[in-house]
């Protein structure tokens, strides 16, 4: 059942519920009922009390004793805490028994009481008394409990005749403190004073003696008025159908104006301020404002259960009364404060027991009911509810949730504040008021956020199996409600903040990457934030991985894989950048980077296919830097791996010149020295030399008019000696030729034959004209025939006279010359012969010019020919002018022959003569 | 009654219902006036602060009382501590003129004032904005007759108001209030209530005192 007020000061409604509390079974009624601590006790028509204990771990109270007390229904308790008593009235017989578990005393019974009531010392000390008034028939008395004897001792007795209901008051008067009692006899209220032994009429009560009405005396706090203000309510009958309600103080002046009633309350009144809880006949439940004096509801009591007496076989009447506080487990908003997982409910998290508690209780005949105000956080929750439904820019309630959530906030801590300040943001946010729920959405305890993270994220549309977070469960079931338009921005900004304060959570960490749109960012948050993420290879950095190429941040992905293989180094990720960095080659502009990159990772990966897959790919990009890794690495397991490579490049790109240059490079870069790799690299410049990229119509040509060119320049016409050597023509023409990789390739062809001793009569290659130059390497042919026919005339007399052809300037392989055998068996002046008779027989038709024969019998023949064999190979027309040199060399070779013989002749005189001395000088010495 | 603060004076509306008693006091505290007519049941009270004489600010607390007979009982605790009674009737009403009397002994009696003579009341003759022709006829000869032989002969302050227009009202209010004033500085001059705050307990015969327990 729930009771709605309307508040006096403001639009707003004051809402009770009524709880059950206590529902006992036996058929007896319940006459009264008062608490002690945690115990509550009640009294019931036959004499029974009934003792109900609230446990700490159980939310409600539960019936611990049932004892029979007196065969007479019990009219009241009184307790009595500072002896731990508890009077228990009977009828006219009021027993004392022992708090809280009612154990009998041996203090004698009181007889013939009508009422009991605890007297009071000062309005101003509310110190606990142990001194009772008793109202009796004839008497008011004052009594106290003496706890040692066990005994009550009377000290005051005052004649009052009739005495049925009152209550110690006490004023402090114009000249000194006196006990009051507020008493009801069978007709009148009147204040007693204690003190002064005397009566002051109040008034009466009913107008007729013979009705059943009972009075009324209701204490309580005019809170209105300031503090410890007491008032007392006294309701009167006044006639027919009406009844008021007086208000007076201690003085027994009226403090404020009467309240009215067409029936008198017979169920009894209760205060809860500001409120007066009133239960009338036929079970209506008036309640009135003590300030406002108005009636704020008048109704019927509904919801509770509606009883009837056997034995009276009417119509059960409600009663309501106030007791000290009663709490009990507020099970509502427990319920909705309650934290469980959003997927896994099996993982709850209890919060402390929360209790709501009360003052007014109402009884039926067997339930006990306690009217507790509604909790603000639950009327702020269905408030909330509302307006999560409603339009919250029209509707002026849902306006008033959020104010009334607002101003109490603060008010609160632990899991109320945590709730209310869910509501408040997510209220803000489904209406997009992201300004507003700033401060809330950032709001920490212990440095903790209120609001999960993950809930924010969720209800902006990123969910994941993982996705699980505790929530309390009233906002939980209403999260339906809230659809909130996507906002990236918002979101990403939002995990930007509160990043540092998640403690390592997969689904957040996933949605901030996919929130990060440009690679700045990506660089950004790897360097910072997300530092410590990137130390391992996880599943969740390949789902971030795997985001990162949805997206096509590939600048971003490079980095971070950069960024992993420098903490966590491995082979799959270095694949995965090469294959990567290759993928995005086109895109990228730095190349030399992308090289690097490469490269830098190649030693990570121990697969041949992808290592040499990645090397074939880097040389192709920039063929220096992977030629220099290459060679760095040639020693390394990879050098096999590296061959292939080369060996790849030819077979499949022999067509391309740059690749099988590449493949030269890196055989000649790879030379040992042994016969294999000389073989190898022999093959490959041979295999290319003839390949169509090489040997081409054009550079057949061009080699050609080099040829013809070089013909010219070593005529033997033209007195100009030495004539420059075949290979090293070609070598100086390098860049000008036409044909420039043809002839580096003919010049290291020429010299590897001449170093490896490969020349190859099957060689069908070397039968070409073009590379007849190479049959001076023929052991079959005479190389000086083979130098003379392609005009290396100063290569002829060389080889004429060392038996091997001069080192030329084109030497590329110059390390593994000294390894080529020397022709040991050389006839050097048939050699000679052999060219002069060439020189000559080219120079038949012109010997004015004969300079080539000059030149030779100048150089050689006065030291490898005589005089007469020069003379005879002569033809008789050589002009003399050529023939100056050699003779004045052979006239002074002639000379100093002559003065040889001279000198030779006068040396063996001399010796003779100092032979003949000697011999003489031994002579002489023999015979003294 | 010393318990109250000083600038608090209590003023006791009386007079038989339906003279416009809670009119009266409506128009003077609120600016009401209603036109619906509800008898008042047991007495309802309003305050208004108003300043009177040299700036000094005084709290009227008017106590609507209920006409009807059946509620006079109640007299007692409402009468107690008042500083000025109203005894109001309704010109068109002679009835109601004729029972000011009684209103002012009720009042005496049950208010247990200490100087019944010299305690200050002012009669209110309301309704005045009705015809003259409903009007009590020759109303000022029998006011004067009252007021000389029935009332003592006193010469209490008279208004005739209209609570309907606000006639007068303002006026009589003020009045009530200096008399209610002076009343107070009286009692406090005299030294009422210093030694007591019950000037009508009853003394009751007390049992001689029991040592023991004497249930």
């Amino acid at each position: 059942m729930k009771i709605e007020i309307d508040n006096d000061n403001d639009s707003t409604k004051l809402v009770y519920s009524a709880e059950l509390i206590l529902d006992k079974d036996s058929e007896d009624i319940i006459t009264c009922i008062t608490c002690y601590e945690s115990n509550i006790y009640v009294g019931t028509s036959s004499g029974r009390v009934l003792h109900y204990h609230r446990f700490e771990d159980i939310p409600g109270y539960m019936l611990i004793a049932n004892i029979q007390v007196h065969e007479d229904s019990i009219n009241k308790f009184v307790i009595i805490p500072v002896v731990n008593k508890i009077l228990i009235l009977c009828g006219t017989i009021a027993t004392f028994y022992n708090l809280p578990e009612l154990s009998p005393t041996n203090t004698r019974k009181l007889k013939e009481i009508n009422d009991i009531s605890l007297l009071q010392y000062s309005s101003e000390n509310n110190r606990s008394s142990d001194k009772l008034l008793l109202f009796t028939s004839s008497n008011v008395r004052i009594v106290q409990y003496e706890e040692e004897q066990e005994q009550v001792k009377l000290l005051k007795q005052i004649n009052y005749a009739n005495a049925v209901k009152g209550i110690s008051t006490t004023s402090t008067m114009s000249t000194n403190f006196s006990n009051l009692v507020l008493v009801a006899n069978n007709k009148n209220y009147d204040i007693l004073d204690l003190r002064l032994t005397r009566k002051i009429p109040l008034f009466e009560y009913r107008t007729d003696i013979d009705t059943q009405i009972q009075p009324n005396i209701i204490q309580f706090r005019a809170e209105d008025k300031g503090p410890n203000n007491q008032e007392y309510l006294l309701t009167i009958n006044s006639g027919d159908s009406t009844s008021l309600a007086m208000f007076i103080n201690s003085l027994g002046d009226v403090t404020r104006g009467t309240l009215t009633w067409s029936d008198y309350p017979i169920g009894g009144l209760a205060i809860e301020w500001p409120y007066l809880f009133g239960i009338f006949p036929d079970n209506k439940l008036k309640i009135s404002s003590l300030v406002s004096l108005e009636t704020k509801q008048d109704i019927e009591i509904q919801g509770l259960e509606q009883e009837t007496t056997q034995e009276f076989e009417m119509q059960f009447q409600f009663r309501i009364e106030r007791t000290s506080k009663i709490s009990i487990e507020n099970s509502s908003l427990m319920e909705i404060l309650r934290s469980r997982y959003f997927k896994d409910n099996t993982k709850s998290l209890l919060t402390e027991t929360i209790d709501h508690s009360g003052s007014v209780i109402i009884l039926s005949q067997s339930k006990v009911w306690l009217l507790c105000p509604e909790n603000e956080i639950l009327r702020i929750y269905e408030a909330w509810q509302y307006a999560l439904t409603n339009d919250t820019d029209t509707d002026t309630d849902t306006q008033s949730f959020l104010d009334e959530a607002l101003s109490i906030v603060d008010q609160y801590s632990g899991h109320i504040k945590s709730f209310l300040i869910h509501m408040i943001l997510l209220y803000y946010l489904k209406d997009n008021k992201i300004q507003e729920a700033t401060k809330f959405l950032y709001l920490t305890i212990d440095k903790k956020l209120v609001v999960d993270a993950h809930l924010i994220v969720y209800l902006y549309g990123f969910n994941y199996d993982d996705l699980d977070f505790p929530l309390p469960f009233g906002i939980e079931k209403n999260l339906s409600k809230l659809t909130m338009s996507k906002n990236d921005e918002f979101i990403l900004l939002y995990l930007k903040r509160v990043y540092p304060l998640l403690n390592d959570s997969p689904a957040i960490r996933r949605t901030y990457w996919k929130l990060i749109n440009s690679d700045d960012e990506v660089i950004e948050f790897v360097n910072g934030k997300d530092k410590l993420n990137w130390k391992t290879m996880d599943n969740e950095n390949e789902t971030i991985i795997r985001i990162l190429q949805e997206k096509k941040l590939f600048k971003s992905l490079i980095f971070v894989y950069q960024y992993l293989l420098k903490t966590v180094p491995s082979e799959e990720l270095a694949i995965r950048l090469c294959d990567l960095l290759l993928q995005l080659k086109d895109d990228i502009a730095d190349h030399n980077e992308l090289v690097s990159n490469i490269l830098d990772n190649l030693p990570l990966i121990s697969s041949e296919t992808s290592y040499s897959s990645y090397l074939f790919e880097v040389l192709k990009i920039n063929k220096d830097k992977g030629l220099s890794y290459m060679k760095s690495n040639n020693k390394s397991k990879f050098k096999s791996v590296h061959n292939e490579i080369m060996q790849e490049i030819s077979s499949k790109y022999g067509d391309e010149l740059d690749f099988s240059l590449l493949r030269i490079e890196f055989l000649e870069s790879s030379l040992s020295g042994t016969s294999n790799s000389l073989h190898e690299l022999f093959i490959e410049v041979k295999k290319l030399i003839v390949s169509p990229t090489i040997f081409t119509e054009t550079n057949k040509n061009n080699f050609e008019i080099l040829v013809q060119t070089y013909h010219i320049v070593n005529s033997l016409n033209d007195s100009k000696w030495p004539k420059i050597p075949w290979p090293d023509y070609l070598y100086i023409r390098l860049g000008t030729s036409g044909c420039d990789d043809f002839i580096g390739l003919y010049l290291k062809l020429l010299e590897l034959v001449q170093i490896t001793d490969e020349f190859s009569l099957d060689d069908e290659m070397l039968h070409d004209e073009i590379f007849s130059y190479f049959n001076v390497l023929n052991p079959l042919k005479d190389p000086i025939t083979i130098l003379l026919q392609h005009y290396d005339f100063s290569s002829a007399e060389a080889y004429a006279i060392n038996g091997q052809l001069p080192s030329s300037k084109a030497a590329y392989y110059r390390d593994f010359v000294s390894k080529q055998q020397q022709s040991i068996n050389i006839n050097v002046k048939d050699n000679l012969k052999t060219i002069l008779n060439y020189y000559l027989d080219q120079t038949t038709t012109d010997t004015l010019n004969n300079f080539a024969v000059a030149h030779f019998i100048s150089n050689y023949g006065s030291s490898y020919f005589t005089p007469n064999e020069i003379m005879e190979k002569l033809p008789g027309d050589v002009p003399l002018i050529h023939l100056v040199e050699y003779i004045e060399n052979v006239i002074i070779q002639l000379k100093i022959g002559n003065k040889q013989n001279i000198l030779q002749k006068s040396l063996i005189r001399a010796d003779s003569e100092l032979t003949k001395q000697i011999y003489r000088q031994f002579s002489t010495q023999e015979t003294p | 009654m010393s318990g109250r603060k000083k600038t608090l004076l209590k003023v006791i509306i009386l007079g038989d219902s339906g003279v416009g008693k809670t009119s009266l006091m409506q128009q003077f505290v609120n600016n009401k006036f209603s036109h619906q007519y509800k008898a008042t049941i047991g007495a309802d009270f309003l305050t208004k602060e108003i300043t009177i004489d040299n700036n000094k600010q005084v709290s009227l607390q008017i106590w609507d009382t209920a006409g009807q007979e059946r509620f006079q009982s109640l007299g007692v605790a409402f009468y107690r501590g008042a500083d000025c009674c109203v005894l109001c009737y309704d010109v068109t009403n002679e009835k109601s003129l004729n029972n000011l009397t009684s209103w002012k002994d009720e009042f005496l009696v049950q208010s247990n004032v200490t100087n019944p003579q010299d305690f200050p009341f002012i009669i209110i003759g309301n309704k005045i904005d009705v015809d003259d022709s409903k009007k009590i006829p020759s109303l000022q000869k029998k006011l004067q007759n009252i007021t000389n032989n029935q009332l003592g002969g006193l010469n209490y302050p008279v208004f005739e108001t209209s609570a309907k227009e606000g006639i007068n009202v303002e006026a009589a209010f003020e009045v009530i209030a200096k008399m209610a004033l002076q009343q107070e500085e009286l009692n406090d001059a005299n030294g009422h209530d210093v030694s007591d705050d019950y000037n009508d307990a009853i003394n009751i015969h007390l049992e001689s005192e029991y040592s023991g327990c004497a249930c």
